[in-house]
């Protein structure tokens, strides 16, 4: 009975169109002026107490670095390395879209920024290159999205913040889901472009599609090799000689990425590191593998015979095939020199990840730190390496990340207001038992939550859904038996797929303010990707192991 | 010209925080990694900077609470208007002022809630665990925040009831900067680099 008096005061509240916090807050007061002798000063205690977690804060600062990233020209930069690398198939462009969103919801921890800072410069390019208007618009709505399911993510915080659950393995369960949505979003996008036939990117007006393909890919496996290989084995080393791992690898990696720039400026150097990492280096490091493993025991000469032997073929074929590699006197050519210089002046965004991610990871810092951390970053990056964003600009970006986090942060206290009633009252309690009773099976009430997210994102917004509905239904799950990690992410995805959807769809909006674009029309462009994404709602709500696997196997 | 000074003191109070808070965490780290390395260990742990979690959080809070009233000027707070949209303007611009007053109300009382607790905090040596700051001046983000909300529900109230308009915010731009060339060239410029042959003056970063 109370919870009915509670449910339905917040929704006739809710419905007057008044801010969510304030009806939480109301419902709240309502309550307890009239049905409970609980002191009111409480509430006052409350309001502040609510935002007393350290967890919490790292919101703000997430706010603050996906803004100085948005404004400092990481976005652009992302793009042109996105499309170097995948732009050669059918919807080059679009494809390209869905990369860059997927590396800068990697640096950022919200969707509607991800729409905002890529689709504002790759959407006209794409009006530009001859692409159809609902093309891009259905691509960048969908794409941004996997702000909030890449780590950081805001969101994961707020779920977080709601059930007690570890923010860092949430973020580690994030990856694989993201990374698996990006490549069902891509390959409906190749799908879409390939039956219409919309334009490739041809950098090269000359070169087979497959060729640059070859090419591109090489680049990048090159880049990739280039910069992960030699500061990992100097800073094992460096690692051992000074007793400190973290500093090693620390020391080796700025060392390197100061060193990185000026070896490629010589040709010599490059040739050196060509063969020494990628001719000779490939067949050790398989050799190496091999014999550890599968074929221990085995004479490890012999073996690194075979693989050098038939690497080299396979190099020589691609060399000859996409013209960069004829002989041993190596180049950078066509494509592969297009990802490797994009590559390199996208580092300094790309580097954010390892940063984020590998300091949460290696416990360097906690998920807040590594907030804060990214926000310094983000601002020395924009505003004295890429110099795209002017410091007499700064405070305006403090200011508009301050209006956002404040606005987040208030609904975070209101919900905690609202939780603390719930529980004065016993009704997730209530609620986990009374589900309990019912013998529900975990697929059943799986399938009753997401038919519950999904209906309510089409009247609020992601946090306040997360903040109002996971403390419900969270301890139901804990009593079925359900992953607390797999659940979240589930939850996740339900959010991703609201924000794409009218009336409230949050990346809808910000992407009609983009594209001047109707809502209707919008609405009808993303289809194909929305039904993409509940395709992925379900596979992610009935096999969770895609979610838990990094982080059990991280041991979080 | 009051009320332009106090929209500029609010917008320098939240931006200085969130700035300031960044800044402390920063620092901590940076002091909390120097502290690990021989030599340089013996100057930082003289320094204790145990207490920059607590006032990040209190910087924090009073950002919130500063902020949310900045958010209701900005008209950053959403709430469910798909159905009052569907109505008819009249009564539909009744609702939205029951919606304002409604927001007045709450951060009316609780203000007042707020102040009395304080009242009461300011009357024990209650302090805070770390800074050991008297905890009623922690608090007295409450009341203020509070009621200076409840000031900007009624202003725009007043001008909602005036002109029949609402603050509206933009997620894709910040107010006044300079927008990124979104006209970038980003064809033309993989292609010129990668036709500028490694070595020679060209680098690659």
């Amino acid at each position: 009975m109370n919870a009915f008096i509670i449910f339905a005061l917040l929704l006739a509240l809710m419905l007057t169109g008044m801010p969510i916090s304030i009806s939480l807050g109301l419902t709240v007061l309502t309550y307890l002026f009239t049905m409970t002798n609980v002191p009111s000063i409480e509430v006052a205690h409350k309001l502040f107490t609510g935002l007393e977690n350290f967890e919490i804060m790292a919101i703000p600062f997430f706010i603050l670095a996906g803004s100085f990233l948005t404004h400092g020209g990481v976005a652009r930069r992302m793009i042109a390395f996105a499309t170097s690398v995948v732009g050669h198939w059918y919807g080059g462009l679009g494809l390209a879209g869905v990369m860059a969103c997927a590396l800068f919801a990697a640096v950022s921890g919200s969707s509607p920024a991800t729409v905002v800072a890529i689709g504002s410069i790759i959407l006209p390019a794409m009006i530009k290159a001859g692409y159809p208007r609902n093309f891009g618009a259905g691509i960048i709505t969908t794409s941004g999205a996997l702000g909030i399911l890449i780590p950081p993510s805001i969101v994961m915080v707020m779920y977080a913040v709601a059930t007690n659950v570890s923010v860092g393995a949430l973020f580690m369960a994030g990856i694989i889901p993201g990374i698996l949505l990006a490549l069902g979003l891509g390959l409906t996008t190749w799908f879409i472009a390939w039956r219409k036939g919309y334009p490739r990117v041809r950098i090269f007006a000359d070169r087979s599609g497959g060729q640059a393909t070859v090419a591109g890919f090489f680049g990048l496996f090159y880049a990739l090799v280039f910069t992960i290989v030699p500061p990992w084995l100097l800073g094992r080393f460096i690692g051992n000689q000074i007793g400190s791992a973290g500093f090693g690898y620390f020391l080796a990696g700025a060392g390197w990425l100061v060193l990185a720039p000026w070896t490629t400026r010589n040709k010599w150097i490059t040739r050196f590191v060509y063969i020494g990492l990628i001719v000779i280096g490939v067949p050790i490091g398989i050799t190496l593998f091999m014999t550890n493993g599968l074929l221990s025991g085995g004479d490890p000469l012999l073996f690194f015979i075979i693989f050098a032997v038939a690497w080299l073929i396979v190099i020589k074929i691609c060399g000859y095939y996409t013209r960069i590699a004829p002989t041993f006197k190596f180049e950078l050519l066509w494509e592969s020199l297009a990802v490797w210089r994009a590559y390199w002046d996208s580092i300094w965004g790309l580097l954010l990840i390892v940063v984020v991610m590998g300091g949460i990871y290696t416990g360097v810092f906690t998920p807040t730190e590594a907030a804060a951390m990214s926000a310094v970053y983000a601002f020395v990056v924009a505003v004295f390496v890429y110099k795209d964003l002017r410091l007499k600009d700064v405070p305006k970006v403090l200011l508009s990340s301050a209006n956002m986090s404040a606005m987040l942060l208030y609904i975070i206290t209101n919900a905690v207001l609202f939780s603390f009633l719930m529980t004065n009252e016993n009704i997730p309690q209530n609620i986990a038992q009374w589900m309990f009773n019912q013998q529900l099976s975990p697929w059943t009430f799986l399938l009753a939550c997401n038919v519950l997210l999904l209906a309510a994102g089409n009247f609020m917004e992601a946090s306040s859904i997360v903040l109002i509905m996971a403390p419900i239904l969270f301890p139901v799950a804990m009593k079925l038996g359900i992953d607390p990690i797999g659940f979240g992410i589930m939850m996740v995805v339900n959010m991703e797929v609201g924000m794409c959807h009218p009336p409230v769809g949050l990346n809808l909006y910000v992407a009609s303010g983009i594209t001047k674009m109707g809502i209707t029309e919008l609405t009808f462009a993303v289809l194909p990707w929305l039904f993409t994404m509940l395709v992925f709602l379900a596979i992610v709500t009935y096999i969770p192991i895609i979610s838990t696997w990094l982080p059990h196997l991280l041991m979080m | 010209m009051f009320l332009r000074i106090l929209d500029r003191l609010e917008e320098i109070l939240i931006a200085s925080l969130m700035a300031a808070a960044t800044i402390v965490i920063f620092l901590a780290v940076v002091h909390r990694y120097l502290s690990t390395i021989p030599g340089i260990q013996d100057y930082t742990l003289r320094l204790h900077v145990s207490w920059a979690q607590e006032l990040c959080i209190y910087m924090f809070v009073w950002m919130a609470k500063f902020g949310a009233a900045y958010g209701v000027r900005t008209g950053i707070h959403v709430g469910v208007d798909v159905v009052i949209n569907r109505l008819e303007e009249k009564n539909r611009a009744r609702i939205v002022i029951f919606g304002l007053l409604a927001g007045a109300l709450f951060t009316g009382i609780v203000g007042a809630l707020g102040a009395r607790f304080v009242w009461d905090m300011a009357h024990t040596d209650a302090v805070s665990p770390d800074l050991e700051l008297p905890k009623w001046i922690v608090y007295l983000c409450i009341p203020l925040g509070s009621w200076l909300m409840c000031f900007r529900f009624v202003q725009v109230a007043w001008t909602f009831g005036r002109t029949g308009k609402l603050p509206h915010h933009d997620h894709s731009h910040v107010e006044g900067v300079e927008e990124i060339d979104i006209e970038a060239d980003i064809l033309g410029d993989l292609a010129r680099s990668a036709k500028t042959p490694l070595g020679g003056k060209a680098g690659a970063a």
